[in-house]
Formats: C-alpha cells, structure tokens, sequence
C-alpha cells in the first residue's frame, strides 16, 4: 500500500503542477485529491473503502466534467450536454478531443469500465470490494486524472 | 573530492525546500516512469520541476546518457510538456572519447544541465538549482517533439493487451540462452530462407541533429532481413537474466524513439522539422528471460516497450515465420 500512498502523492503533484491547476474549479480537485489522501489513515476497513471511493469518484467526476466543459466553452466547439456525469464527459472527450488530445486506449477502456465498477459497489447494500478490486478502481481514477492533466488546456 | 550521491542528493532536496513551493517530493513514485526524479517541485500552481541526479560510477557515454533522456522523454510525454527537467550530472569519472557528442545532446535537450566534478561549489550550485526552480521556462522548441511523441505513443498502445503479453511476464527462472546464442540460430534459420540477414545494422537517427551537433553515431541493431511485404526487421536480442530487464529497458526506450523519427529540411540551410520516419521499418526485440514489472503491474515494461514502437517476440521455433509473414503494426 506504501507504493500506491506515493503514486497517489505523485499525481496529486503532477496535478498541482498542471497549467490546469490555475483553474478554480481544479483546486477543487485538487483539494479532493488531499482528503483522498488523508482517507488512507482511516483505521476501519470499510470506512476506509468508503471514503476513498467517495472521493477518488468525485475527483475524477469533476475534473473530467471540468476538461470537457472548458472545451465546449470555447468557439465553434460542439456544445455541452445539458449536465456532466461520467459518461457524458467521456463521451465528449471521445468525440470531440481536447485541444486534439485523447486518452490512451487502454485508458480509454478502464474509464469505461470504472462506471460500471462504480455502479456495483455504490448501488449493491453491504458490498465491499476486495483490495485487489479496490486497488484497480483507485488505479483507473488516478490514471484517468494523470492523463487528463497533460492535456492542452 | 567527489561527493557521494547522497550527499549530492542532499544538497537537491536542501535548495528545492529553501525555494518557496506549494510542494516538495523526495523520491516520488510515477506510475508511468522507468526511473524517477530524484525530487519534484511544485514552486506555484501550474508550475512543475523535476530534477534528476545522475551520477554515474563509470565514465560519461551514450550508454549513460540515453536512458537519461529516456527520462526527459518520459517525463514530457506522461506528465507534462510544459514540466521544467533539471538534471544534475556528476562528470567526476570524465566523458568517453567516443561519446562526447551525447553530453551535449544531454544539455541541448533538458531544460537545464548542471554540471557537478571534482570541485563542486555548493553554493553555485545551491543558487542554480533555486534560480531554475523559479523562473527557468521549458524549451519550448521540443513541445512538437513532446506532442508526436505523445500522439504515436496513443497509436502504439492499441497493439497492446494483457492476454497478449501474458507468457512475457510469467515468473520463471532466468534466461540462460546468451544473446549471441539467440542472433546465430535466428541469422541462421532466416540465411536457409533465403532471407539474406545482415549482421548489425546501422540506423541514422536525428538525435544529433534534433540538438544541432554534427552526426557522429548511429544506432546498432543485431541483425536485419526484409519481411514479405518488404519492410526492413530490425531486430535486437536480449537476455535477461537474474537482475531482470529494468538495467536495459531506458535504453532501449530512447533506441525506438530515435529511431522513429528522421529529420527534413525545406531549404538547404533551413532548420529542420522532424518528421516520422516514412520508410517501412519494423524493431523487434526478441526476449529469453521474463518481462515482468512490479508485482502491483506486472505489465509496466512490456507496456512501456509496445508504446514506443517494439514488437516483443520469443525466440521459438516459429518466430521467424511469424516475423516475415506477419500482419502487423506499421513500427513507428
């Protein structure tokens, strides 16, 4: 778990250090990013769990909402849908790119596939993933978080 | 006297925390880098600094300097083009005859060199390190370079899948075929195929070029034969053995990166652009060991070898076959 605390404080710098950063809406996140962080000290397992679910979907949710929104705000860009959720915002970066950036295939996927991770764990009762699985869900919100920063702003 | 990496490595984190930052990390971790900074900076928001110490035990040579660009590569493409790379080299066992060109390619392309010998001043030092941390801009003539990089890497990974690579990262023991071994038997089958491989084949790269020094080496391949299509194989055999991949793979990350890419200029005279390279050209790299990351990401170095443009092969009976009627990527 050590190695994961470092990669997390990895990104959290790597975000810091984006021109993204400057954003308002992204020192949001970046606050995010520091409770996820903090949340790493929660004793109880399952709390633990929670918290960092909690907070590693919010940041990836906003970021990317805010990525996608900051394109489609600027001229002769396809407009926004009416809000942002998850899939919206890739769905925009997907079309659309951002600045010509895109995500990594393999990215890509994972992202695709963390909404219906996050649809298990978030809407079953009493359902904690394992550590593996937990491993892979953080894994694939950070990786979403670290790509999305290099691109254009 | 030279100092010990320690203590050099001391006095980078001592002036990256007297410089006012919003953060300071020791020894980071990114997921996607070969080799880490040795500390980051984050002096304002929107603002990153890397620095890297290298301080080799052996004289200054390509063979030193080309993963350290690996590094800057790295960290362009995968945390950003607009990130400020430092990298502090230690000259105390001087710098190869045959390598000089690759110290000033070293300085042509990080953000800043700063050199550290027998006489280090600590305070010069100190005062460059804190200068850079708070004003050096990036280069910004590489954010093309930064962007195609980072465009074909995109491209590359659609190659890429667990289920493809599996046999690559199996824990098993160490190789004990010697690349040698590999290269004869191969040149041996594709010579009865009436292939006509060569043995080492010289590639011209621009990496000279892409820092204006005058072209002096070329990159070296085992051996190369042209597939059906007509492509040229260029192929490099590697054994890993019981320390495993990770002394060879910077290397070998700069090699299909250079060598992906030729220079071209409009008007004699003119500065040039750089340009992916037009000719068919495949890099294979033809594996006996095991391919395995850590164990949290098993895949990290194939990943990283498929990105820049490698085929990864085992050297089975059928390899050859599979090389010269394959289908595959295009290799750049």
């Amino acid at each position: 778990m050590l190695t994961f605390k470092k990669e997390i404080e990895a990104i959290l710098a790597q975000l810091m250090g984006s021109p993204w950063a400057a954003h308002p809406e992204v020192q949001d996140v970046i606050a995010e990013y520091q409770h996820f962080l903090g949340a790493a000290k929660t004793p109880t397992q399952t709390r633990r769990v929670s918290l960092q679910i909690f907070h590693a979907s919010r940041a990836i949710d906003s970021f990317l909402a805010h990525v996608a929104g900051n394109e489609a705000a600027k001229p002769g860009k396809a407009p926004p849908p009416a809000y942002w959720t998850l899939g919206k915002s890739l769905e925009y970066i997907r079309t659309n790119s951002i600045g010509g950036s895109q995500f990594t295939p393999p990215t890509g996927t994972d992202l695709g596939n963390l909404k219906d991770d996050r649809n298990s764990y978030l809407h079953r009762a009493n359902n904690f993933p394992t550590d593996g699985l937990i491993r892979r869900f953080l894994a694939r919100t950070t990786n979403g978080i670290k790509e999305a920063s290099t691109f254009p702003t | 006297m030279r100092e010990s990496r320690r203590a050099l490595k001391k006095l980078i984190e001592a002036a990256a925390k007297q410089e006012r930052h919003a953060l300071v990390q020791q020894n980071p971790f990114f997921p996607d880098l070969l080799n880490q900074p040795d500390v980051v900076s984050v002096p304002e928001l929107g603002r990153l600094v890397a620095i890297y110490l290298h301080a080799p035990t052996q004289p200054v040579s390509w063979r030193t300097v080309l993963p350290a660009i690996e590094d800057l590569f790295e960290l362009k493409t995968s945390v950003h083009q607009a990130s400020v790379a430092i990298v502090v080299q230690d000259f105390t066992h001087g710098v190869s005859q045959t390598s000089t060109n690759s110290l000033e390619l070293l300085g042509e392309m990080f953000d800043l060199l700063l050199p550290v010998n027998d006489d280090l001043d600590h305070e010069r030092l100190t005062s460059g390190l804190r200068r850079a941390i708070r004003q050096l801009p990036p280069k910004d003539r590489f954010f093309g370079l930064w962007a195609a990089e980072k465009e074909r890497i995109s491209k590359q990974l659609v190659w890429f899948s667990e289920e493809r690579y599996r046999s690559f990262v199996e824990e098993g023991p160490p190789s004990v075929r010697k690349r040698e071994e590999l290269i004869s038997s191969m040149a041996n089958d594709a010579t009865d195929q009436g292939l006509h491989p060569l043995r080492e084949a010289l590639v011209r790269t621009p990496k000279e070029a892409i820092g204006g020094l005058p072209e002096r080496s070329r990159f070296s391949f085992d051996l190369t034969f042209w597939d059906r299509q007509d492509r040229q194989v260029l192929i490099d055999a590697i054994s890993f053995g019981r320390y495993g991949p990770r002394p060879h793979l910077r290397y070998l990350m700069t090699k299909a990166r250079f060598t992906s890419y030729e220079p071209v200029s409009d008007e004699p005279g003119e500065p040039f652009r750089l340009i992916q390279r037009h000719g068919p050209l495949r890099r294979v790299l033809l594996v006996d060991g095991s391919l395995a990351g850590p164990k949290h990401d098993p895949y990290r170095y194939v990943r990283a070898l498929v990105s820049v443009g490698w085929e990864i092969e085992r050297a089975d009976r059928e390899v050859l076959s599979r090389l010269v009627n394959a289908n595959v990527q295009e290799g750049n």
